[in-house]
């Protein structure tokens, strides 16, 4: 399954790692200046991760659509050497047109699309986009496997819980992006009080959650989510997620041998120092 | 116009959070997990092992093993957690020898650790450089050492056995604002232990 606009892995090569956004070089010497300004993208960073965050775990209201149509504006990969990029535009931009004019029958179309892309409303023979990793990582395609088990391990060393824990699985996705937006800010936090060292951690450990979890999965999800749908909402909300992770996976490396972290991705963040 | 990746991304996260998105909020700091008696640092395997007998907490002899309360949380009532302020831990095993479901296990006090020490903002030489070296002196395994007047303990030695936080005397010798149960130094988890050095809490 491949989704709209979608480049291969082999046909981004070469060019990926030059896009990054934290590209570069000689980053071990940077001021404090610096520092500072990539703890305020950090931020930015997290909202976006936020925005995802909401966008899968309810209907579109009519706050959601504004800010989505108002996003659709924002100008993307010009000279067209960035494909990951261009995915996130072109997804935004999709969802934009989608609400432009949102009226109640949008509201209501794109909210029945919402149940039977996630919840399976009207599902009886194929499988739907469940935003659970347990469902697209275990053999039997179902909830609350070995992926779950491991989610929550991590956030309880991070010290956070879902709220009314027992009535989410921990590897919901909207639960997951909400943990690296909270590293994020985190690391933001970290590197605006010119601490490096301690952010350089905060980001290895968002990356080895980024391999070994999101990336693990949300590219199947986001080709279902694709396969499902019927709206150009939803099919521009898979090809944005689906690029905006591309670039996450391009840019945390270089974050982390920016802070002077180059440790093998996914070690165990725990097992340091 | 065009934009680079970053001022592109930098421009959607700046929007939603002008626009007020602020996530679900579905995900909550919770409750620090406490550092377990011996060989109970894998938190689920114990939490699914122990039968909250109370046993270990009976025969510990230095009195060094507690136990939730209901206000921790349905699931950590009554599991025995450590507590240093009476006593430490010397391994000594009464509390593994006794437990019915072997949730504890013999360790390693030079391998395995129960936890790890840090220094937190109640230590008197977090304001006056030099004027204490209490765990300094009473660490068996000579972990700590003195940095520039304060303390600072090499993690890779200590295994959290408490006894610096047993004697620490910074709740003695002054009055604290803040949480007034924390002493000087600490014993936490590794993993938590961890977090509160990367987010300035403690070092």
């Amino acid at each position: 399954m491949r989704l709209r606009g979608a480049m291969t892995r082999e046909e981004e090569n070469g060019k990926t790692a030059k896009d990054s956004a934290f590209g570069f070089e000689g980053a071990m010497d940077m001021e404090s200046s610096a520092y500072s300004d990539i703890g305020g993208y950090c931020g930015e960073l997290a909202s976006t991760y936020d925005l995802f965050a909401s966008l899968i775990d309810r209907e579109v209201k009519e706050d959601t659509a504004g800010t989505v149509a108002s996003l659709a504006t924002v100008p993307g990969d010009g000279d067209g050497t960035d494909p990951a990029g261009k995915r996130v535009a072109d997804g935004f931009a999709m969802m934009g047109k989608a609400v432009t004019y949102f009226d109640e029958d949008v509201e209501d179309m794109l909210a029945v699309d919402y149940a039977h892309v996630f919840l399976a409303a009207g599902e009886h023979n194929d499988r739907c986009a469940t935003p659970y990793e347990s469902v697209y990582t275990s053999e039997e395609g179902i909830l609350m496997q070995d992926a779950r088990d491991d989610v929550r391990r991590i956030y309880r060393e991070s010290g956070v819980m879902p709220d009314g824990e027992g009535n989410i699985p921990e590897d919901y996705l909207t639960l997951e992006l909400e943990y690296l937006a909270g590293l994020y800010r985190r690391l933001g936090a970290q590197l605006g009080e010119g601490h490096p060292e301690a952010a350089g951690r905060v980001a290895q450990k968002a990356y080895g959650f980024l391999k070994g979890h999101l990336l693990n999965w949300v590219p199947d999800l986001v080709a279902d989510i694709d396969r499902v749908a019927t709206t150009d909402f939803y099919h521009g909300l898979a090809l944005s997620l689906d690029g905006f992770l591309a670039c996450e996976s391009d840019d945390l490396p270089a974050l982390c041998a920016a802070l002077g972290t180059q440790s093998a991705p996914g070690a165990s963040p725990a097992a340091r120092d | 116009m065009s934009l680079t990746r970053r001022d592109f991304l930098a421009a959607i996260g700046a929007t939603a959070a002008l626009c007020g998105v602020a996530g679900v909020g579905v995900l909550t700091r919770s409750e620090d997990v406490p550092v377990r008696p011996p060989g109970a640092q894998d938190e689920d395997g114990f939490l699914s092992a122990c039968i909250r007998c109370d046993r270990c907490r009976s025969i510990c002899p230095e009195s060094s093993i507690g136990v939730g309360h209901i206000e921790d949380g349905i699931f950590a009532a009554r599991l025995p957690a450590m507590v240093f302020h009476d006593g430490r831990c010397t391994f000594c095993n009464l509390c593994v020898g006794v437990c019915p479901t072997e949730a504890l296990h013999s360790i390693d006090p030079g391998q395995d650790k129960l936890g790890v020490a840090v220094i937190t903002s109640n230590c008197l030489t977090w304001d006056d450089p030099g004027s204490c070296a209490v765990c300094r002196d009473v660490c068996p395994y000579g972990a700590v050492t003195i940095v520039g007047g304060m303390p600072v303990v090499d993690r890779s030695i200590c295994n959290g056995c408490g006894e610096c936080v047993h004697l620490c005397p910074a709740l003695v010798y002054r009055s604290v604002s803040g949480d007034r149960s924390m002493r000087g130094v600490e014993v936490y988890p590794e993993s938590v232990a961890q977090r509160k050095v990367d987010d300035g809490e403690v070092r």
